[in-house]
């Protein structure tokens, strides 16, 4: 029924669009790799690392915003687990009046942009001494990412249901037993994607660690900034290929383990 | 000596207006006890509520004379075989053996020991280090009992475990826990909806329908005597008829078969198979006859379906007997009237 | 015994309760107290609050975010409906040759590159991609050199200004190029969650495929369109980090204006800005309510897979 011209040009069509998407990343690889590249030249004049040079080794603040972001994800994703695990279990688990509310209380924040929180929280974080400080930079961050590793921990627990509790119950593990031998390492696949997920949207914060953070708290977005608004365009390449980069390595390492683990669970006989 | 009590329980299920009741059952040690009845007849909900999964609104059950309605399931020195294995997927054979004895605080050594003599036990011996998703169903659900075995629990539950494999490797299955039962003396509630189940293991059966317990005893004795005509039913029998008591005897509905003397609130009748003859042996018989409707073969007997005095009736006889019958004969019937039996409902 | 027993019931029954409460206290604390601060400063601060919504530059700033965000979504969810029909195409297309579109290996499957294509945006933050928008359509950017080198233009300042206009195209293609794959990768699942088999006896009936997608597919899709949709439009109202990097100075969309006043105005200022926040919240909150209720239909088609 399609015949040969119509899938060409249907190709054609999702080239042209693949390009739309993917071009600006090339374009921002290629810029960073360039030093001077004066207008009309389709490409650069050559490949240069003067701006990977600057960013890695001229500027300080660099290492330190890469260990900063990480530390702040780390510490967001022990208070979502902490709080978010018994939350994803009534979720997944449990059948209870006021579900579907809950449900969308807990998803709300998804929806809820860092402004229209930010602005009041500072007030307040002011007061109480919380600005300028990793706390309650972290703290800010569990707002757009604890409903997201409620999401994933939830679906996991769903599909675990109550029957390897139960099993383990009648061979007498206690509740945290059941935990650490049961239900923590079937869920390990959930909160991996999680944690994964929180730790993207805690790094890309903005606004969020700038305010709250008063400019002392310099995560990547922070340093990388001030170069993404006018300023070097090859250093700015440089730092938005650098994020880019340690996202998609995340991903990738995040697939790695889940095929590890989801392997071992599921050979063939 | 009892090990373990349940008076008075009553308990219902969250979601449905289900309510299970339970008066008064005992259960002996070394016993194999049997909770059979028709699916969503409240045995599995027993066995829960016995292992402590699923919590009494009102009652007590008692083991070993200590009471332990409210102790955690944890702490029941119970264990339990599901219909799924539950074999922990990132543990390998032994250590889902041995966990049991792992979370009672038992070292490596001491666990791995037992666990390895427990293997042997149910015949997978050498399987320490595979995992879970390498068995068969059947070993899988091996390895459950070999776990649910080794910590030497008070009662061993089972909830239908060998419903999910296949038929020749469940009789496989029913003899490998018929003798561990019997070398480990341990005390056994096992529940199933199959009647030849229960034939084969258990020592004493209490049969539950709606939520009420309708008979317990031993197989045998419930086949003599089955206490209900549902009971009857799901035992098996097939020559159940209505009917209504006359000065004349009992009269069989829609049909001109009469069947002695009883009182005046029968209104059911069964006849067993072992009630029936085509040989007079006896005095004190009812003769009739019928006409073979049909003619067919099951589990090793010949089985007809006889129109017999305008009413349809199930005769089993074993092969090798005198001429082969065939459909549109007509064979000549004793009724014993001792053997048959009355019911009020 | 008796009362012993009851509480075990009760105990089980607030069971999923108290799971639920150190989230729910620590979420809606820390959302309690940036709304809480803001409503009672603009109520502390009336009058001067109130000014915000007589004056011009409020709503001058409340219309440039709707335009942008209506565009901006109107084109992510034509973009993504006119892409996902380019797709079934294509798998129509492998289907024809006896491939199933899932099972393929050996040969180019449109279905695997393109969900790891467009994964690949999702990972971009939006400030790398306001960048990215910089780069390739400003005026020294790509698409201007290659207008220059194909003879569309004639120096750098020919070019149309894309970025940091008043118009703010720019940071409506910022905007597209994000939300676009978001859209794709949730209305994917939904739409291959539709047997095949409907399509078949859509088929024997002559319906042509383009057919089916318009009223069969689509339909499928709608509440899934609905709900990423709202998503997506709430999203690009009230975003900060693109306007704030992509826009011009005048005028400025409201995330920004706020956040431009808390941080630089005078304290009366600086009230206006917490009331603002208060609308975006509120504004925010109904849209989120409006696409959560499509939220349902769309957990069941992915759950329901075949039927639904």
């Amino acid at each position: 029924m399609i015949d040969k011209r119509l899938k060409i040009l249907l190709w054609i069509i999702l080239l042209v669009l693949i390009l739309f998407w993917l071009t600006p990343i090339i374009t921002m690889i290629i810029t960073s790799f360039s030093a001077r590249w004066a207008f009309p030249n389709i490409l650069p004049d050559g490949i240069n690392t003067e701006a990977w040079d600057y960013v890695f080794k001229q500027n300080m603040d660099t290492y330190s915003s890469i260990r900063i972001t990480m530390l702040i994800a780390f510490l967001t994703i022990l208070i979502n687990l902490a709080v978010g695990f018994p939350a994803a279990d009534a979720l997944g688990r449990y059948n209870f009046k006021g579900k579907a509310v809950t449900e969308l209380l807990i998803s709300m924040p998804i929806v809820l942009p860092p402004i229209a929180i930010i602005l009041g929280l500072h007030r307040t974080f002011l007061r109480l001494g919380l600005t300028e400080s990793l706390l309650g930079v972290v703290l800010a961050n569990v707002i757009p990412t604890l409903p997201y590793m409620i999401r994933a921990l939830s679906s996991g627990f769903e599909s675990l249901g109550f029957k390897w509790d139960d099993q383990a119950k009648m061979l007498g593990a206690t509740k945290w037993q059941r935990i650490r031998y049961v239900t923590f390492p079937a869920l390990l696949p959930s909160l991996i994607a999680g944690s994964s997920l929180c730790i993207l949207i805690s790094a890309s914060q903005y606004v969020t660690v700038l305010l709250i953070g008063g400019g002392l708290i310099k995560t990547i977005p922070v340093v990388m900034f001030p170069f993404l608004s006018g300023g070097n365009q090859s250093i700015g390449s440089a730092y938005g290929f650098l994020f880019s980069g340690m996202a998609l390595m995340l991903l990738l390492i995040m697939d790695v383990i889940l095929k590890r683990l989801y392997g071992r669970h599921k050979k063939v006989k | 000596m009892t090990l373990l009590k349940l008076e008075n329980l009553k308990t219902q299920y969250e979601s449905s207006d289900f309510i299970l009741e339970v008066e008064k059952l005992h259960i002996e040690e070394n016993e194999f006890f049997g909770l059979i009845g028709e699916s969503g007849c409240g045995k599995t909900t027993l066995l829960k509520t016995i292992g402590g999964l699923h919590d009494l609104d009102e009652g007590r059950i008692v083991l070993n004379e200590k009471d332990i309605t409210n102790v955690k399931a944890e702490r029941r020195n119970m264990s339990m075989v599901f219909q799924e294995p539950l074999l922990f997927p990132h543990m390998n054979i032994i250590d889902n053996v041995a966990f049991p004895l792992k979370v009672r605080g038992f070292t490596k050594a001491g666990r791995y020991g037992k666990a390895r003599a427990a293997l042997e036990q149910v015949g997978l011996a050498g399987f320490d280090k595979r995992y879970p998703s390498q068995l068969s169903g059947g070993q899988q659900q091996r390895v459950s009992i070999a776990r649910a075995l080794i910590h030497e629990p008070e009662i061993v539950l089972m909830d239908e475990p060998f419903s999910a494999l296949d038929p020749e490797l469940r009789d496989e299955m029913r003899h490998l826990v018929k003798n561990l039962k019997n070398d480990l003396n341990i005390t056994v509630i096992f529940v199933t909806h199959q009647l030849d189940e229960a034939a084969i293991l258990f020592d004493r059966v209490a049969m539950i329908s709606d939520g009420q317990i309708m008979q317990i005893g031993k197989p045998s004795d419930i086949y003599k005597a089955p206490a209900s005509i549902e009971v009857a039913q799901f035992f098996g029998f097939k020559n159940i008829y209505k009917g209504t008591s006359t000065p004349n005897g009992f009269s069989i509905k829609d049909s001109s078969l009469m069947l002695g003397e009883t009182s005046e609130t029968a209104h059911c009748v069964l006849i067993p198979n072992h009630a029936l003859s085509r040989v007079k042996n006896s005095e004190g018989l009812v003769r009739t006859s019928g006409i073979i409707k049909e003619k067919n073969f099951v589990h090793g007997l010949i089985h007809f379906l006889l129109e017999v005095e305008g009413t349809a009736l199930h005769y089993f006889e074993s092969m090798g007997g005198e001429a082969p019958l065939h459909i549109g004969d007509s064979i000549e019937l004793f009724i014993h009237l001792d053997k048959i039996r009355f019911f009020e409902d | 015994m008796k009362a012993s027993q009851n509480n075990l019931r009760r105990s089980k029954l607030s069971k999923p309760y108290r799971l639920l409460l150190p989230s729910l206290i620590t979420l809606y604390t820390l959302i309690g107290i940036g709304v809480v601060s803001a409503i009672l400063e603009t109520l502390k601060h009336l009058n001067t609050s109130m000014q915000l919504f007589s004056s011009s530059d409020f709503y001058l700033s409340l219309g440039l975010s709707l335009r942008l965000a209506f565009t901006a979504t109107l084109m992510a969810v034509g973009l993504a409906i006119g892409l996902l029909y380019l797709l079934f195409l294509l798998t129509l297309t492998q289907q024809q040759k006896g491939r199933t579109p899932t099972k393929n290996t050996s040969t180019i499957d449109p279905s695997r590159i393109f969900s790891r294509l467009f994964q690949t945006p999702m990972l971009i933050p939006y400030i790398v991609s306001g960048y990215l928008v910089f780069l390739t359509f400003g005026q020294s950017g790509l698409l201007s050199r290659l207008s220059f080198a194909l003879g569309f233009t004639d120096s750098i300042t020919a070019f149309p200004i894309l970025v940091n206009d008043p118009s703010g195209i720019g940071i409506i293609l910022a905007f597209v190029w994000k939300t676009t794959p978001f859209m794709i990768l949730m209305l994917y699942p939904v739409m291959t969650s539709l047997d095949s088999k409907f399509l078949d006896m859509s088929r024997v009936f002559g319906m042509k495929p383009t057919r089916y997608y318009w009223s069969v597919l689509l339909p499928h899709m709608a509440s899934t369109i609905a709900f990423s949709g709202f998503i997506v439009f709430a999203y690009t109202l009230t975003s900060f980090e693109v306007p704030y990097m992509l826009g011009a100075t005048y005028p400025k969309t409201l995330s920004v204006s706020a956040y431009q006043l808390y941080t630089g105005g005078s304290i009366d200022e600086r009230h206006m800005a917490l009331t603002m926040s208060m609308v975006l919240f509120f504004i925010s909150l109904g849209l989120g309510y409006l696409a959560f209720k499509h939220a349902q239909s769309y957990q069941k088609h992915l759950q329901g897979g075949r039927n639904s």
